[in-house]
This record gives C-alpha cells, sequence and structure tokens, in this order.
C-alpha cells in the first residue's frame, strides 16, 4: 500500500531513515542522471542544498518503508528558488512571498518505478497528495518553477495556474514558474484524470508542525 | 526597445487573463488569432496528433488554418509527410520550423508538404509541441509569410500557446471524469473510429449498410456517454480514453 507521509521539523525524527534515503535518491536523480548545473557530486552521496531547511515539508511516497517518490515544500516567506535564484522568471507578477503560499520543488519518482510517458502513478500520487497537504494546511496557491514541458500535463488535470513571468530558457531547457491556485476541484480533477482513489493516503505522525506558523484551526484528522 | 519588451510581455499576460474566463471557444479563436496577427501568424491550428499514420482531419480542437488549407491537408493526408509535425514526435522544446530540418533531397515529399503551405502564405512557422499525460502528442502550430520571433516575442507566443492549449482542452473535453472503460456498444465504437479516420456520417452509412440517421444517432449516444459537445470532442476523447485508435 503506497502511503504519502508528511514530514515536518516536528516529526522529522521518526524518519532519519528515510529521510536519508532520500537525499540518496536525489544525488542519484539529480545529480548522476540528470546532472543537473549547480549541484556538485558529493562525497556523501547525498543532495542538499539551500532549501533542505528547518521549515521544509516533505512529502514522502512509502511502499513498505522504501521511499518509491516524493518532493518538498518551503514557505515562499523564507529561501526559495524563484525568489533567490530566478526572480526575473516572475518579473511579470512578482516573487510570492506568503505564508499561505508554499513553493513546490523537487518532485521525484525512483528510476525502477517510472512509466512511459514520465507522468508514472506514483508521481500522480504524490502530486494529488500535496494538494490534499495544502488544502488542510490552508495554504492558498503553490508555487512551482518547472520545464514548460509539464504546464499542459497540470492543466489536463484541471489545475489552475498562472504564469509568474515569461519562460526563458535555461540549460537548454524552457523554464516557466506558475502559481498553481489550491482548490478541492484541483484535487478532485487529478484524482479522477489519473485513475486515483478518492480515498486520501496521506498519512501525518504526530507530532504535528502546522505548514502556516500560529495557524490554530488544526485539521479534524492530523 | 525595453519598452516594447514589456509591451509584448505585457500583452501576453493580459491574453492568458481574459481567456481565462472565456466559455465559449468562438471567443478564444477571435482573442488568439488577433493576438497572433500582430506579429505575423495568419495561420494557426490547436491538435492533437495522430500516432504517424494517422488521418489528422478530425483532430483539430481549434483551427485557425485557411479553409483551403484545411481541406487540402485532410484530402491529401499531408500530415503523413508534414516534417513539422515529425519533429513535434521528438521534441520537448517549441521549435521555429527553420529549426526543424529536413533533407528536400531524401523526403521529397516532405518539401512538397511545405512547399504547399507556402502557397497559403505559410513559410515560417512556431509549434509548441504538447505531450498529454495519457502519451498523446499535441501541438500548438502558427505560421505566416513574415513573422516575428526577436526578443520577447518567442517566450511570450510560448506562454500565449501553452494557456490557449489548455483553455482548449477545458472548452473541447469538458468532462474530466472519466467513464468506465468500455462504456460504448460494439457499433458505436466502430461508428466513431470510422469518424476518427475522417469519415462523413454518410460515407459511414454506406460502408455499414444502414441508414445514415442510424449513424448520427450512434454518434449522438457516444457523445451523451462521454458528455462532449460535439462530433470532433467525441473522437478526441474516445482516443485519449483508448475507446478507439488510430
Amino acid at each position: 500500500m503506497l502511503e504519502v507521509h508528511v514530514i515536518t521539523n516536528a516529526n522529522r525524527h521518526l524518519y532519519e531513515r528515510e529521510l536519508d534515503e532520500h537525499h540518496q535518491i536525489r544525488h542519484r536523480i539529480y545529480i548522476e542522471e540528470l546532472q543537473w548545473r549547480g549541484l556538485k557530486p558529493r562525497a556523501d552521496k547525498r543532495e542538499y542544498d539551500q532549501f533542505d531547511i528547518a521549515e521544509t515539508v516533505y512529502l514522502l511516497a512509502l511502499e513498505q518503508n522504501r521511499v518509491l517518490g516524493g518532493l518538498r515544500l518551503v514557505p515562499t516567506t523564507g529561501p526559495q528558488l524563484i525568489g533567490d535564484v530566478f526572480p526575473h522568471l516572475a518579473s511579470m507578477q512578482g516573487v510570492p512571498r506568503r505564508p499561505d503560499i508554499a513553493e513546490w520543488t523537487r518532485i521525484f519518482v525512483v528510476q525502477e518505478r517510472r512509466e512511459d510517458h514520465s507522468n508514472s502513478k506514483i508521481r500522480s500520487t504524490v502530486s494529488a497528495a500535496m494538494m490534499e497537504y495544502a488544502l488542510q494546511e490552508g495554504i492558498s496557491a503553490i508555487s512551482v518553477l518547472m520545464n514548460a514541458f509539464w504546464l499542459p500535463k497540470l492543466q489536463e488535470s484541471g489545475w489552475r495556474t498562472r504564469p509568474l513571468g515569461l519562460p526563458d530558457q535555461h540549460d537548454g531547457e524552457w523554464l516557466i514558474a506558475v502559481l498553481i491556485d489550491v482548490t478541492p476541484e484541483a484535487l478532485a480533477g487529478l484524482r479522477a484524470a489519473r485513475g486515483l482513489s478518492q480515498q486520501s493516503v496521506l498519512v501525518h505522525r504526530d507530532p504535528y508542525r502546522p505548514f502556516i506558523p500560529g495557524r490554530t484551526d488544526v485539521p479534524a484528522v492530523a | 526597445m525595453a519598452e516594447g519588451m514589456l509591451d509584448v510581455s505585457r500583452a501576453a499576460f493580459d491574453f492568458v487573463d481574459d481567456i481565462e474566463r472565456m466559455s465559449d471557444p468562438r471567443l478564444l479563436m477571435d482573442r488568439f488569432d488577433r493576438e497572433l496577427n500582430g506579429y505575423g501568424y495568419h495561420a494557426w491550428m490547436i491538435a492533437s496528433l495522430p500516432n504517424p499514420g494517422g488521418r489528422a482531419g478530425s483532430l483539430a480542437m481549434l483551427n485557425g488554418w485557411p479553409q483551403g488549407w484545411t481541406d487540402l491537408y485532410r484530402r491529401l493526408n499531408l500530415i503523413q509527410n508534414d516534417p513539422m509535425v515529425a519533429h513535434c514526435f521528438r521534441s520537448t522544446a517549441p521549435f521555429e520550423w527553420r529549426e526543424a530540418p529536413y533533407d528536400p533531397l531524401a523526403n521529397p515529399k516532405a518539401k512538397e508538404v511545405m512547399d504547399r503551405a507556402g502557397d497559403f502564405r505559410m513559410r515560417e512557422g512556431f509549434c509548441v509541441p504538447v505531450h498529454t499525460s495519457d502519451g498523446y502528442e499535441a501541438v500548438v502550430t502558427m505560421a505566416g509569410e513574415r513573422v516575428e520571433l526577436a526578443g520577447q516575442v518567442r517566450p511570450a507566443l510560448h506562454v500565449m500557446a501553452l494557456y490557449a492549449y489548455g483553455k482548449a482542452v477545458d472548452l473541447c473535453m469538458p468532462q474530466r471524469f472519466p467513464a468506465a472503460p468500455g462504456v460504448f456498444a460494439k457499433r458505436e465504437r466502430e461508428v466513431l473510429q470510422w469518424t476518427a479516420a475522417g469519415k462523413t456520417s454518410w460515407e459511414i452509412s454506406q460502408i455499414l449498410g444502414v441508414a445514415e440517421s442510424t449513424i448520427t444517432a450512434h454518434i449522438k449516444a457516444a457523445a451523451a456517454k462521454l458528455d462532449t459537445p460535439n462530433r470532433v470532442a467525441t473522437v478526441v476523447v474516445a482516443l485519449r480514453r483508448g475507446e478507439i485508435s488510430l
């Protein structure tokens, strides 16, 4: 059974092994496989960057304790990829910086579980879990920098997006920064479009920490 | 110059904002047409691409091509040799026609497609390939005689094309919730299959030896099952769901 676990600064101690495995997977994918410029191979074979901080929330897809996929979210009020590295990609609408806007980076699926057309079940499951988590946490929008190639896939799932700036070429890829509306329709639409169950696969182990600091209306099912 | 670039960006963002609220594909077509005309593109299309070997005609979501070119393209099945369509299957990035070279000597049929396009004042063009979640390919293609792509124009066209595509999917395929597989009766599937191959209801009625009204009824029944507004949308959705194939 595939579950997507919410890992915050408050319950991180329960997931030390899984988080470490996830950093190793990221090293394999982003440094060895994709060879992203700006990321240097590391002796410990684990990939970290300036956005792996205390406030970062990881959503990891686990099956029998193995990490199969995941992504991370950071509050846009702190360090963020678009604002700190690619602000020119948000030149039209400005860099989002609000407690209720999260920035999404590093979505991945382990090599052996990918499918054709680059949009595997695991990727869809993790994306749906992100939308569900955002709804629970009162996040109103999610900013993301991506290859423009992904945009139609989001749109086809009924996800509403607004561009923050014009696309720009970087390392041979056309990148675009967009803001995704967080809505129940987006969650239902993705599940329907990708044939996912309408049931939640989110697991949130105590202790709980809200994404928006000081938010009091804690979800009934934490 | 800097001010001109800002104008281009602003126009693209206004376009994205404007079409967000639209519910009529004709308004989207008019708006897109107007925007592209400003950069010299008088012909454009938003289309699902059949797998190599298939026919194009029925797969246009929004068609801004000259009527004569659409007719010719369908009649001669030019899609089979269209080098720009071939390049869409190879590229995830947008490209200018001139960036998708082909060898006219080795591939005279491709040259013929491009020459005939030239007859319709489509000499230069820009394609934004779209790869859907279901593994289908689509494209937003635009062409003209002398076109503008300098500075911010290219990214502006890119973003407008992506959002026009998203809106076209919205308007042409409103039913997102997939029906159970095998939703069609055998005859409905058969009729859709012929429709996807470019046959009219009358032609299908001749092939199957039944009344034309029966064929129309089958198509209507299929459209009702998919909640699609018309024949084209029904074929596109049926293709995407794998109910029929090309």
